[in-house]
């Protein structure tokens, strides 16, 4: 999505996002990645300044957040974005940049690297051969009882290479968890944003 | 990777989630740990590695040796190395006789390779050929694909080196276009200055002369007769050298002494 981005002209309007639907944002962060709280969301998204929202074309938007510089005029750094009503994901430089946050994350296989850095989509044998690495589905309980929840399709996922430390890419789940382990053909994630793509070259606008 | 927690106006934030500074390969943006993905990963990353972050390297790289490729030579091949490298891949034994074999097919040596080919098979590629893709003076998504056309063997995605900007720093403060006995000063050619937004350069304008900035097609244009303290500026703020500043005053180009 973007493999040819460019801040300088890509981009069209520029709207501070009203406090409603920065927590909005917020909730729905909470709700898809479970192991987030509430004090961990404050800490990477900006109290004081508001969020800024850009506008890729009609159906796609880009949260940033300010950061202020010495001897240039402030900019705006991306730290979510959202395309269509699809899921809210971080940008892979705030993955990166916090080590700990823990958004939902599966694991592909290696010889999957490659591809994945020219932007092709996940399929299936990336996830379910030795070095790849999903959520369990629902079928199986943790201590407590709950149902430890699989991949739904439409979910976001931040994407890690097997033996690499840092994330590999961002995409949307187009199976659940449970047909790619049992049906193990096709495409399993799309892939919205990759390393080295012109989102993530484009650090600050 | 150390966790160097970075300097925030709340701790408090940072030991709930702290924040790291993260390496980021100066060649082609990615961490090290994906540098070889990249198509240009033994000739700029893994050298800038090396040099400068000679922990990270030894603790990704340490005990494997990594095949460099031979940089790339300067010129293509003479007819004689083409017939070297030609009789090296197929008839070791006759490269005694090239010395023979290139007087005799003096100015006709495409004859010559063509009986070869049909005697022996394809000739052997020249290096100089093979990937010849720094010339080009802007990184593109599309020269991806060029690359590996004509890269034999594994094909590398990822991100290409960005191309150092030794493309040269060029300024011409052309002034005293004058409008009704008012003058302007117009700048060309910011945009050669690296890390430089014509915006900022234009705003730290009008505050310095007080007067109005603006900016149209890549030059800048400020109210008033400004020649000289333009110049200045430019050099000082921007750290741009002095030889690249040119002024021009009625029509006479001289470079800022």
């Amino acid at each position: 999505m973007f493999k040819k981005f460019d801040p300088t002209t890509d981009v069209s309007t520029s709207t501070q996002v009203k406090a409603s639907v920065q927590r909005a944002l917020k909730s729905q962060l909470l709700d898809k990645h479970p192991l987030l709280t509430e004090d961990i969301l404050d800490a990477f998204i900006p109290k004081k300044s508001p969020l800024v929202q850009y506008k890729i074309g009609p159906h796609l938007m880009l949260y940033c957040r300010k950061i202020d510089h010495v001897n240039k005029s402030p900019t705006q750094e991306p730290i979510l974005f959202q395309h269509r009503d699809g899921p809210i994901m971080p940008t892979l430089r705030l993955v990166h940049q916090y080590p700990t946050l823990e958004f939902t994350k599966v694991t592909v296989d290696k010889g999957a690297i490659p591809f994945l850095l020219g932007g092709a989509n996940v399929m299936c044998p990336g996830l379910t051969n030795p070095g790849g690495e999903m959520p369990p589905d629902g079928a199986e309980q943790d201590a407590n009882g709950f149902d430890k929840p699989g991949l739904e399709k439409g979910d976001g996922v931040v994407i890690y290479a097997e033996g690499k430390e840092f994330a590999l890419a961002i995409g949307v789940m187009l199976m659940s968890s449970a047909d790619v382990r049992s049906k193990n053909k096709g495409i399993a994630i799309e892939l919205l944003h990759y390393l080295g793509d012109g989102l993530f070259q484009s650090d600050e606008i | 990777m150390v966790i160097h927690e970075v300097e925030e106006e709340d701790p408090e934030s940072n030991a709930i989630l702290p924040r790291q500074v993260v390496l980021y390969c100066d060649k082609c943006g990615m961490p090290p740990e994906y540098c070889e993905y990249g198509p240009d990963f033994e000739t700029h990353c893994l050298p800038w590695l090396k040099k400068h972050h000679p922990e990270t390297h030894a603790k990704l790289y340490g005990s494997k040796v990594v095949a460099v490729k031979p940089p790339r030579p300067s010129e293509p091949w003479t007819t004689e190395q083409r017939l070297t490298a030609f009789y090296e891949k197929y008839v070791p034994e006759k490269i005694e006789s090239i010395p023979g074999l290139l007087e005799k097919y003096a100015g006709k040596e495409e004859n010559l390779f063509s009986a070869l080919v049909k005697k022996y098979g394809p000739e052997p590629e020249d290096p100089f050929d093979a990937d010849s893709d720094d010339d080009d003076e802007e990184e593109s998504g599309d020269d991806e694909d060029d690359e590996d056309a004509v890269v034999p063997g594994r094909k590398r995605r990822g991100v290409k080196a960005k191309s150092t900007e030794t493309s040269a720093i060029r300024i011409l403060i052309q002034k005293q276009t004058q409008k009704r006995k008012k003058f302007m000063t117009i700048v060309h050619g910011m945009e050669t200055v690296p890390n430089v937004k014509l915006k900022d350069v234009s705003k730290t304008f009008s505050k310095k002369f007080a007067g109005s900035s603006s900016v149209k097609d890549k030059s800048i244009i400020v109210q008033g007769d400004h020649v000289y303290d333009a110049a200045e500026l430019i050099v000082d703020q921007f750290q741009v050298p002095g030889e690249c500043v040119f002024l021009e005053i009625d029509g006479e180009t001289h470079p800022l002494k």
